[in-house]
């Protein structure tokens, strides 16, 4: 879908990678399909459709019951995120506090909605519930490190430095 | 695999499991003592700290505090042994550090940034104990107390509890499975496989009459005599770990600071009723939680407690971890053993319950993080002592998650019959700001209010059930009269229509219905012609049945539920609704679209900030001039109240 790199070497490279980890699980036990996804998922960063005939071989299921899964869980995606993949806690806590006021400011400043990506990849942004630091609400994870109480003026800022570094 | 696993040599083992299933005796050996007075830190050579480590401690600046610490001690050419910890549980204390000089009591100082750590550090190593961020000291056991320092079960936020799962949350290091082993973890794991049977264990179970922890309240002993009635090649145990109810993090601040409580609990419940595979379903987003789970487990294995054969009672056992991709129903137990299977987490009718035909057609003993945690205290102490606190038909103690405007967040524990007011006006002391408390949703996104009126309730399953009220997972999310609840129930059903899995539709279609009605409640009216306005008020007139019809008809609790946070809206705040509605205002000024702003003409001095950050040319002014705003091009942004230094704009 947006694995864009067409270079052939790469393309065998990934095919070899998926297939390791792959290979990893024994064939055709279905209870592993979700390990699977997220090992996958780790290693690329998101879910490439190349793994999806791969994984539908091993485990000798059908793509479509393999997308059916994938799907249906909030963790997997199949593009890649942003160099620094912003999530808004959207939990009862920060809703309080404000997240709401958050996520419109990054959707003005960045000019992306949930679940975008900013064209120059820098920025992707998700809703997550709660992410469990309730005393620091609001709360905006990036790369999985919470940055807490934000306000706007903070949020601009730590946009600003991350842009820069 | 993990590079920090510190075990103890082989050759002290055997001595060690002497000691964990008799405790100290006359031949008990030397080494062993010595190795579990080392990890209880009871003798101590160096001055040794406890950072906290926690993914929210992190937020708060542990990470900075820990480097600064480092940095003074290599200033100071002193030798420091810092033990990465778990929290406390006190998060408005974060980033917290304990400081133990030898042959002292530790003291604990929170939050403390890494500005404050040279001037604490220098003062506690001249035996001064400085008042500021100070939160007490605690007994190690065997130390000379500092006097005049209060103890930590003082400091309002501890005080009144009852810290029993809890007890070495912050005091071990999370990757040792000798610390829990120290402090008497997985005695009564050895125990019960050297002296006690399985019906012995579920006896105990049953005396002490614990009930889930997770919402229903069943009793556990009636879920394991269900799994032990049915006959099968193998049965299966899982711990519900996926905790992912907004406002709720207790399972997260237990498991971060000490997972070895919930596995030794699933490992005495899989010996009680025969399973020879457990399963540890977390949540994936909790990546500190599921690597502590992973060196736990990897740990008690090495030590032997799990696996082939377990100390040569012929019983085998093992865990696996399972990281859950995220899905808000997956915490219902079919459509968590869905996941496990490999297939959509989607619930199933039940009957026949998991207990009878579970994971993959076998028996299946679903609990939930707390309720495991609460089993080796029960097969330790036995039910007697656990009964003694709580009710009469709520015994033990219960997790409560502290989230919304409370002026402290945490997790606490105390025991059942706890008086809510006691927990909001002295544990959590009171609201933020000073404001005035409206009420605490209890119970999460399918939970109920309890308006303030009612705080004096008691906490456990009798009284909420009396009042008709769901105690759910244990958060309680309080509101002030700065929040809008209908804002926050619109938010809930959103929330709950996202995560509805599709299987059935009066949930699938009801709740998104109910999202649309509510999120018209809220939003300005694009054209506000006789048709549209009628349109809006019939939806709300339906908003009544619509939910019973949701509620009766769904086939899982959270289709169930998911009008629970409304109906009991409706009950408390209809004076809101109604303001929402008729007057298209928000009495709390949150709402977006239904609030505006005002300039007082009397403190502006005309600095022109405003006019220039106003993102619809809604501000008029110049220069030194009052400034105004025109209310019909004014979207409520609140952009203008943010920049103002003068306080001069308010919400209408």
């Amino acid at each position: 879908m947006c694995y864009l790199n067409n270079n052939v070497s790469s393309v065998t490279n990934m095919d070899s990678g998926i297939e390791k980890i792959v290979n990893r699980y024994p064939r055709k036990i279905r209870e592993n399909l979700i390990p699977v996804l997220q090992d996958i998922q780790s290693e690329f960063g998101y879910l490439p459709e190349e793994a999806i005939p791969h994984l539908s071989e091993h485990l000798e299921l059908p793509a479509v019951k393999i997308y059916s899964v994938a799907t249906y869980y909030n963790m997997f995606h199949f593009e890649s995120r942003g160099k620094y993949h912003l999530q808004v806690c959207a939990g009862t806590g920060c809703h309080l506090e404000g997240s709401d006021g958050i996520l419109r400011e990054i959707s003005r400043i960045l000019d992306i909605g949930d679940g975008e990506m900013t064209i120059d990849r820098t920025f992707s942004l998700e809703l997550v519930p709660c992410l469990g630091a309730c005393h620091l609400s609001p709360v905006l994870g990036v790369n999985g490190v919470l940055h807490g109480q934000l306000t706007n003026r903070k949020l601009a800022e730590l946009l600003d430095h991350l842009r820069i570094t | 695999m993990h590079g920090n696993i510190k075990q103890i040599s082989q050759d002290l083992l055997p001595g060690l499991l002497d000691y964990m299933a008799k405790g100290l005796k006359d031949d008990t050996d030397e080494g062993v003592l010595n190795e579990l007075a080392f990890h209880k830190r009871s003798i101590i050579k160096h001055p040794c700290l406890f950072v906290e480590d926690s993914n929210s401690a992190k937020a708060a600046g542990s990470v900075q505090t820990l480097q600064a610490i480092k940095d003074w001690a290599q200033s100071k050419a002193l030798h420091l042994d810092v033990v990465l910890t778990g929290g406390l549980g006190y998060l408005s204390g974060q980033p917290v550090i304990g400081i133990q000089l030898p042959g002292r009591n530790r003291l604990f100082f929170g939050p403390v940034q890494d500005y404050q750590v040279s001037h604490l550090m220098e003062a506690v190593m001249k035996h001064f104990v400085p008042e500021e961020n100070l939160l007490g000291q605690w007994d190690v056991g065997g130390q000379i107390e500092w006097e005049g320092v209060p103890y930590l079960h003082d400091h309002p936020f501890f005080a009144g509890q009852e810290r029993r799962v809890l007890r070495l949350n912050g005091i071990i290091d999370p990757c040792d499975v000798m610390d829990y082993i120290a402090w008497g973890g997985y005695n009564a794991f050895v125990k019960s496989i050297r002296f006690y049977t399985h019906e012995e264990i579920v006896q105990l179970v049953e005396a002490s009459s614990v009930r889930g922890r997770s919402g229903s309240g069943y009793p556990a002993a009636d879920k394991w005599q269900k799994v032990i009635s049915t006959t099968a090649r193998k049965r299966y145990v899982i711990c519900n770990a996926d905790e992912s109810d907004p406002g709720a993090y207790m399972h997260r601040v237990l498991l971060e600071g000490n997972p070895h409580v919930a596995i030794e609990g699933l490992m005495l419940a899989a010996y009680a009723i025969g399973a020879s595979e457990g399963i540890i379903y977390t949540r994936s987003r909790y990546s500190n939680v599921v690597d502590r789970l992973e060196c736990a487990v990897d740990q008690v294995r090495e030590l032997g407690l799990i696996g082939q054969d377990i100390l040569g009672s012929g019983f085998s056992f093992d865990i696996k971890i399972r990281k859950g991709p995220g899905a808000y129903v997956c915490g219902e137990e079919t459509a968590l053993i869905a996941s496990l299977e490999g297939k959509r987490g989607m619930p199933r009718p039940k009957p026949p319950y998991p207990a009878k035909s579970g994971l993959f057609g076998m028996p299946t003993l679903v609990h939930n993080v707390e309720t495991l945690s609460q089993i080796p205290l029960i097969v330790d102490k036995g039910p007697q002592w656990y009964k003694s606190v709580g009710t009469e038909e709520s015994s033990g103690t219960k997790l409560f998650s502290l989230a919304g405007r409370f002026n402290k967040h945490g997790v606490v524990e105390v025991p059942f019959g706890y008086i809510l007011k006691d927990l909001t006006d002295l544990n959590a002391q009171g609201v933020k700001n000073c404001k005035k408390a409206k009420a605490i949703l209890a119970g999460g996104p399918s939970g109920k209010f309890i308006s303030s009126k009612n705080f004096d309730i008691a906490l456990d399953f009798e009284d909420f059930e009396k009042s008709n009220l769901i105690l759910g997972s244990g958060s309680l999310v309080l509101l002030d009269e700065s929040s809008c609840s209908v804002n926050l129930i619109s938010h809930l059903m959103k929330f709950i229509q996202k995560e509805s899995c599709g299987k059935c539709i009066p949930c699938r279609e009801g709740t998104r219905r109910m999202a649309e009605i509510l999120d018209k409640v809220i939003r300005r009216p694009e054209r506000d012609k006789e048709h549209d306005t009628l349109h809006r008020f019939k939806g709300v007139t339906q908003l009544n049945d619509l939910a019973r019809v949701i509620g009766e008809t769904s086939l899982c609790g959270l289709g169930k539920g998911a009008a629970n946070p409304l109906l009991s809206a409706l009950e408390h705040f209809r004076e809101e609704f109604e303001e929402h509605l008729f007057n298209r205002v928000c009495p709390a000024g949150v709402c977006q679209d239904l609030r505006s702003f005002v300039i007082d003409a009397e403190i502006c001095n005309g600095c022109y900030v405003c006019f220039s950050k106003c993102p619809e040319q809604a501000i008029i002014g110049s220069p030194r001039q009052v400034h105004a705003i025109i209310p019909d091009r004014c979207t409520g942004c609140g952009k203008c109240h943010e920049v103002c230094k003068f306080n001069a704009v308010f919400i209408q």
